[in-house]
């Protein structure tokens, strides 16, 4: 048990994913993949970031990519390129790529970085869906009922909780942390 | 530290940076009005206008009447409306959007607007989003939520003054309420007698009365 994030690497090269995981070892849960395949087996809900090697021989990581989307899974990928894109990497579903060779502190930094955003778009996420929920509560019962209501009591001091946390996740985002946010609101909608 | 946001001619108190006000109020009462103006600052300040149902030269003549003057220097326009405003001839920065429900799309171009002219040497945005409720009948209440909590974060970050038009009866009141929750204080605009009254709601300072306001005056 442990309240680490998890971080999936993905490299064909099993002394670079192997080196990565060093890296990462002392402050995440790291989970290890040799090829595009294995990674499609290693991937669940736990998985908060990926770096995710784009030319592999089995699947690439535009196809691992796909894969996630299609299963509903929605962790922060980073692409690890030979070369650098020139490209809107935002229009292709990733969050931010690397140029290999990654040095250690670029590592440790893009990791940082997509779990900030993540959490922020996560928690985002769900204060949007309780306050729905609470609204809702609130046009259903009278106003004397709502005093005596768990629910509606659990409800308010989750909100007041997150929406805290939010406040604070706001003052550390940067520039490109709020393109990002923008990004996500059109990710998992039809 | 940068210095208060004032608002010339309106009944209200100067508001600290970083701050967004959600304006509420019927748009027969001159709510647009009452939003425009309240973007109206100093000389050097600049202004992102995020128009989601009105061609970019309306933005313009909405300035015209609260005595602004737009500059390309210093002002910028967000347009929802589609391909009709790409030649808008219009003395701001333009960026078109394909349609009010691209929350992602105004999000960026609005932030790149924002990034152009603090390169360009203008330190203080005022931004305006007229109206969310047209944001509203395009997308659904909690991914507008999470675009103005992204929005009114974006402003605090920049120490900029946030100014978002909203109808109340053209959205539930539920709606209303969440999105207010993520502004900092609410104006509301009511009309009497043919004027516009306006009240602050809350932040410390101001009036919560109501007080007629003179437009343009």
């Amino acid at each position: 048990m442990s309240d680490n994030a998890t971080v999936l690497i993905v490299d064909d090269e099993p002394s670079i994913t192997d080196l990565y995981a060093l890296r990462l070892r002392e402050e995440y849960d790291v989970r290890t993949a040799y090829g595009g395949e294995e990674a499609l087996k290693q991937i669940d809900e736990d998985v908060d970031v990926v770096l995710l090697d784009r030319r592999m021989p089995d699947l690439s990581g535009d196809e691992v990519l796909d894969h996630i989307q299609e299963r509903g899974l929605s962790p922060g990928v980073a692409m690890v390129t030979a070369v650098d894109p020139d490209f809107d990497i935002l229009d292709l579903g990733f969050d931010a790529y690397v140029v290999k060779p990654v040095p250690e502190e670029k590592l440790k930094e893009t990791v940082e970085t997509l779990l900030r955003r993540s959490s922020y778009d996560s928690k985002l996420q769900e204060l949007t869906s309780l306050m729905s929920k609470r609204a809702a509560l609130k046009a259903e019962i009278s106003p004397d009922e709502l005093d005596d209501n768990a629910e509606y009591e659990r409800l308010g001091e989750r909100i007041d909780s997150l929406r805290a946390e939010l406040d604070d996740t706001v003052e550390s985002l940067d520039e490109e942390d709020f393109s990002a946010a923008f990004y996500a609101l059109s990710r998992g909608q039809e | 530290m940068t210095e208060d946001y004032t608002f010339r001619g309106l009944p209200m108190a100067s508001v600290l940076p970083g701050t967004t006000l959600l304006v509420s109020g019927p748009s027969h009462a001159g709510t647009r009005e009452v939003a425009y103006s309240m973007l109206a600052g100093a000389e050097d300040e600049g202004v992102v206008v995020v128009t989601t149902n009105r061609r970019a030269s309306r933005v313009a003549r909405n300035f015209e009447a609260a005595s602004m003057r737009l500059d390309p220097a210093r002002s910028a326009i967000v347009s929802c409306v589609g391909q009709d405003d790409r030649d808008a001839d219009v003395d701001a920065r333009l960026a078109e959007v394909t349609g009010p429900g691209d929350l992602t799309g105004i999000g960026m171009r609005y932030s790149k607007l924002v990034e152009e002219l603090h390169r360009d040497g203008v330190e203080r945005v005022r931004t305006s989003v007229v109206s969310v409720s047209t944001l509203l009948s395009f997308s659904d209440v909690q991914t507008v939520s999470r675009f103005v909590h992204t929005l009114v974060g974006r402003v605090g970050s920049i120490d900029g003054l946030g100014v978002l038009l909203i109808d109340p009866d053209a959205v539930d009141e539920r709606v209303l309420s969440n999105v207010a929750q993520f502004c900092d204080a609410r104006v509301d605009v009511r009309e009497r007698d043919d004027a516009p009254e306006m009240r602050v709601r809350g932040l410390p300072g101001q009036s919560r009365e109501w007080t007629a306001v003179e437009l343009y005056g």
